[in-house]
């Protein structure tokens, strides 16, 4: 690269920063008055991990509206993709008895189980047809975190992924926290398995409220905390026979005194019924809907939402924490339709946007690469240990190593290798797949802007992005169309205008 | 000559054990009347235990750190707590990183508010472990690099000059822009440290790895004055003797080989293990234990007075343990932290790294 160029994209990014200083500081770059976002492209750019050409298609046919409503109503497993989940992961669908017979029999190991449950939530997350039930998925998943950290966890947690997260996504929170709470998997992560009334375990008790319902300001006390445990005492797995692997009741190790949990009166003599009736009293508490609220805001508006968004969430949650209502809800907030207001990607979003905006068709060993990348981005699906589940603000994934390994990531992914200087023809991504044959470097970069930041981007960054094709389509030899492409998407994945959205 | 004013400050290495490490079991009070029925079945690890000053034992899968302790370079300081204990990891954990115990308004971590106090000159300040930014370093000014390997530092896509073109369109971006600026100046210098090839000697795990390119990078004197990393896995509800036993074998060894590896660099280099919080005095049915309060730091480096467990040991009998069940903090752990940075590293204002806090005297661990 010659003086003249180097100094050329230094002036402008100068100018950039100068810019911003008499702006008002803000994380990501914003759009000026004149641009805006078509609200058919916001509903997309929020509620889906990804945008894939076939979603722009389907909100341009029917609209933002109805393209809710549809994927609202129709939003669950898409045929489809789980023809080949059976086909490449079967352990995902297996029944737990089915599972627990294979790995006594040595037929498989409880780390295939896990590394089938990872495979398959990569491969809905890239490839489903109901992009917003993948992103409640997802949401729910950390919500009520589980890791694969031990062989039990790696087969219980299939189940729970199956049964509670899948099955109630879209449905009521009070559904999903009353299965959670008789997941098996949930029981053994946070140690309420083997709670008993002598010697009674509070993990899970404490977790329950601080992170499931009311948080960690939600005004609860100690006592809470020991009258809950004590409350859920006997709540188990079975450990042997037929029903080995489900929820039970051990009513031995349930303590039946009378307890006092955020000031009502729990009778003593009441088994299993008063654990399902302190789960009501979390859904019910006050604090629980704005927590919910709020964490909502938090996905899918920013990190900082305002308050008025979240009054607008929680006033829609009903009487049992209506999910589809809240997303509506959510839907009608002006943040919402503000390209402004913005959210930062995290790993999983980064990685599952590359692949949807290109359209690319992942096969089982594309899965595996995501699956790496994912790895070294440090967001492996369900390998989160801590109970709080993967952060989800801009401060917490936006390092200089995070960046960088994103900016390498996106460069794999389009073929290149350290030291070597063209990509190879064989990729995971093949941007130029969406761009016109023998189009100029000016055309390429609007076709790409298009394609994967949905023409969200300021004319500054544009005319940088013009600028680097010319250049890169001068270097290169004559006919080399596709990499420039790439290198393109490359310099479009590594900025601002694709960590945000 | 270092050409950094402020490395003769040396380096803080900040190790967290982030889910609350049990004090009592890493450091053993194995002579108190009331340690054994409390932990009749835990307690059993006593026996395989190694002496430490009479009263305490050091768990057997810590053993490579024991000669350390004896030749006097590393001390156990037990008891040891924030003063607002609290049994969430949530709220203990940002307390510890954040430094203000009590108060979730801080936003920004202590390490980083000391780093920052002394105006370093290096880009390379501040070294956060991992990919993920580390709390304790967290702030809003002052850049701090996260390193996640020394392997292959450096963009991957050949085009010369691509380093530009990515910062010029991330300009603007008050978050993005300054960490991209950040990352390419520190690639540079990392691109410089030398590689002794010794990196076989450490575990083979992520920390053990973690520990040799903490290593590599001290020795290559680029201007650090801060390392954390964390270190997770240690809320040892259930089946705690064989959870922590892997866990203390992983950490001990590391800091082994690190002591070893760095040599002389000890004498500037202070080591720090803490956790958010210990954890319950008395053992579970599930055969661990529930979160707690006070719990046990261990401070590593050449120079300090090592060789003691430094404690007001508050005892284990009903009355002396808190409210909870949990061991009685008597050291307040920015007591330990204030002390290491002022009179090893010669920090100048201990005030803005732990607002509000005033020493009621120092351990006399330096």
């Amino acid at each position: 690269m010659d003086e003249g160029r180097r100094s050329f994209i230094r002036q402008s990014s100068a100018m950039a920063a100068a810019m911003a200083l008499w702006s008002h500081p803000a994380f990501g770059k914003l759009l000026s008055k004149d641009q805006s976002v078509d609200p058919a492209l916001s509903v997309l750019r929020r509620f889906c991990l990804g945008i894939h050409p076939t979603d722009v298609e389907a909100v341009y046919q029917t609209g933002p509206d109805a393209w809710l409503a549809s994927q609202l109503r129709h939003g669950g497993n898409d045929r489809q993709v789980e023809a080949d989940i059976d086909r490449w992961y079967p352990t995902v669908g297996a029944p737990v008895a089915d599972l627990l017979a294979a790995l006594k029999q040595g037929r498989i190991e409880t780390s295939d189980v896990a590394a089938q449950l990872k495979g398959a939530a990569v491969y809905r997350a890239a490839h489903s047809r109901y992009p917003l039930f993948e992103a409640m998925v997802d949401f729910w998943t950390n919500h009520f975190n589980i890791n694969h950290a031990t062989p039990a966890l790696r087969v219980l947690k299939t189940m729970d992924d199956r049964e509670v997260i899948r099955r109630h996504a879209l449905g009521s929170f009070r559904d999903l926290l009353h299965a959670s709470a008789k997941s098996p998997a949930m029981l053994v992560y946070l140690d309420n398995a083997t709670s008993k009334k002598q010697g009674f375990n509070e993990n899970y008790a404490r977790e329950l409220m601080e992170l499931h319902t009311l948080g960690v300001e939600g005004g609860y006390t100690h006592d809470d905390v020991l009258a809950v445990a004590r409350v859920l005492t006997g709540w188990s797995v079975q450990k042997e026979g037929a029903q080995r692997g489900t929820f039970t009741f051990i009513s031995a190790w349930h303590d039946y005194d009378r307890k006092r949990v955020l000031g009502e009166e729990y009778p003593a003599g009441v088994g299993q019924p008063e654990g399902e009736r302190l789960l009501d009293q979390l859904v019910d508490h006050p604090s629980t809907r704005r927590f919910i609220a709020e964490k909502l805001c938090r996905r899918f508006l920013s990190d900082d939402p305002a308050s008025s968004a979240i009054d607008t969430v929680e006033a829609a949650w009903g009487r049992d924490g209506d999910v589809k209502a809240m997303l509506w809800a959510l839907y009608s907030t002006p943040e919402f339709q503000s390209a402004n207001v913005v959210k930062f990607r995290r790993p999983l979003d980064y990685i599952i946007s590359m692949i949807r905006t290109t359209g690319t068709q992942l096969d089982a060993n594309g899965v595996r690469m995501v699956a790496l990348g994912l790895k070294g981005l440090s967001q492996t699906p369900f390998d989160y240990s801590p109970p709080t589940g993967y952060p989800d603000d801009a401060a917490s994934w936006a390092s200089t190593s995070g960046m960088l390994l994103r900016w390498n990531m996106a460069s794999l992914a389009l073929g290149y290798r350290p030291g070597s200087p063209m990509p190879a023809r064989e990729s995971l991504l093949r941007p130029e797949s969406l761009v016109t044959r023998r189009a100029s470097p000016k055309k390429i970069v609007k076709e790409l802007v298009d394609a994967l930041v949905q023409g969200v981007i300021d004319n500054d960054s544009h005319a940088l992005l013009v600028s680097f094709a010319r250049e890169r389509s001068a270097d290169l030899p004559a006919g080399s169309g596709d990499v420039v492409a790439r290198d393109v998407a490359n310099l479009l994945f590594a900025s601002p205008w694709f960590q945000w959205h | 000559m270092s050409t950094y004013q402020s490395s003769n400050q040396g380096a803080v290495v900040s190790i967290f054990l982030r889910g609350g490490m049990d004090g009592m079991h890493a450091a053993i009070p194995a002579a108190d009347p009331h340690y054994l029925g409390l932990r009749p079945n835990l307690g059993q690890a006593a026996q395989a235990a190694t002496d430490l000053d009479g009263f305490f034992r050091l768990h057997a899968a810590l053993k490579p750190i024991h000669d350390i302790y004896h030749a006097g370079h590393l001390a156990m300081v037990h008891a040891v707590g924030a003063p607002d204990s609290t049994h969430s990891h949530f709220d203990a954990q940002d307390y510890l990183d954040h430094g203000t115990p009590g108060d979730k308004s801080t936003s920004d971590g202590w390490l980083a508010r000391a780093i920052a106090s002394t105006h370093p000159v290096s880009a390379l300040a501040g070294v956060a472990m991992g990919n993920k930014v580390v709390e304790s370093m967290r702030h809003a000014s002052q850049s701090i690099i996260s390193v996640s390997t020394l392997e292959n530092v450096g963009l991957v896509h050949p085009l010369a000059g691509m380093d530009l073109w990515i910062d010029a369109m991330a300009a603007g971006d008050d978050l993005l822009g300054p960490i991209t600026d950040a990352t390419f100046a520190a690639v540079e210098t990392l691109q410089a440290v030398p590689d002794p090839g010794n990196t076989n000697l450490y575990p083979n795990s992520p920390f053990g790895q973690q520990m040799s390119d903490v290593a590599r990078m001290l020795k290559a004197d680029i201007g650090i004055q801060a390392v954390a990393l964390d270190i997770g896995g240690w809320d040892s509800h259930a089946d705690e003797e064989t959870m922590l036993t892997t866990r203390f074998d992983d950490l001990a060894r590391g800091l082994r080989v690190f002591f070893e590896d760095m040599g002389g660099l000890m004498q500037s280099t202070t080591v720090l293990v803490m956790s958010e919080f210990g954890r319950r005095a008395y053992e579970n049915a599930s055969g661990g234990t529930d979160h707690g309060t006070a719990g046990c730091m261990m401070v590593m480096g050449d120079g300090i007075k090592g060789g003691q467990v430094f404690t007001q040991w508050p005892g284990l009998s009903s009355n002396q343990l808190n409210h909870h069940g949990d061991l009685m903090p008597t050291t307040d752990y920015r007591e330990v932290v204030s002390e290491l940075l002022d009179a090893r590293h010669y920090y100048p204002d201990l005030g803005t790294v732990f607002p509000g806090f005033s020493s009621t005297g120092y351990l006399g661990l330096v």
